[in-house]
């Protein structure tokens, strides 16, 4: 659909993936990509590793298909991540791709983008 | 806590372990982000398996 790949990961063990993905209700339907982070190297690296506990922050990063970071979110432990906006950004880095239109607050597939540009400043 | 990324920069490229495909009954592969080049990758860390949120 928007030839997008979901990778998960954490610094539990390579073993506890595959308990987890056979006994949990949430691991059951992993169909992607688990990775184990078991340093914590990819985590540090991301800027997410928890270094008193070694586990990681809840981190969504945004890669497009140059390997470039396009946008990342960091969530609160209690709070679990809102999947429609992870995929909305994508969809608005996509729609505004190659054109001079903006993605304005609020936008969702199916509105049209905003002008952008010098003939514009001050318009909005 | 030193990112040594910024917004537009190339992601940290890693190797690790992971089971993929969905299947935890065929072995763990190596994969490494690289290899995921011409798409989108939405990469997210969480901090613990059987635990809550």
């Amino acid at each position: 659909m928007m030839n997008t790949e979901v990778i998960a990961i954490s610094t539990d063990s390579i073993y506890s993936h595959k308990i987890f993905m056979l006994s949990s209700p949430s691991g059951r339907q992993i169909n992607f990509p688990l990775v184990s982070d078991r340093t914590g190297e990819i985590s540090r690296n991301y800027g997410v590793l928890n270094e008193n506990e070694y586990f990681a922050w809840r981190g969504a990063f945004i890669i497009d298909p140059e390997g470039k970071i396009r946008a990342y979110l960091v969530n609160p432990q209690p709070v679990g991540r809102n999947i429609d906006e992870i995929l909305r950004i994508i969809a608005a880095l996509q729609f505004v791709q190659g054109k001079d239109i903006g993605a304005p607050a609020g936008w969702v597939p199916g509105m049209p983008g905003i002008p952008v540009g010098w003939d514009y400043v001050g318009c909005y | 806590m030193a990112r040594c990324f910024d917004i537009g920069q190339t992601a940290p490229d890693f190797t690790a372990t992971a089971i993929v495909n969905g299947n935890p009954n065929n072995p763990p592969e190596e994969i490494s982000l690289s290899q995921y080049r011409g798409q989108w990758v939405v990469l997210f860390f969480y901090g613990s398996n059987f635990t809550f949120v």
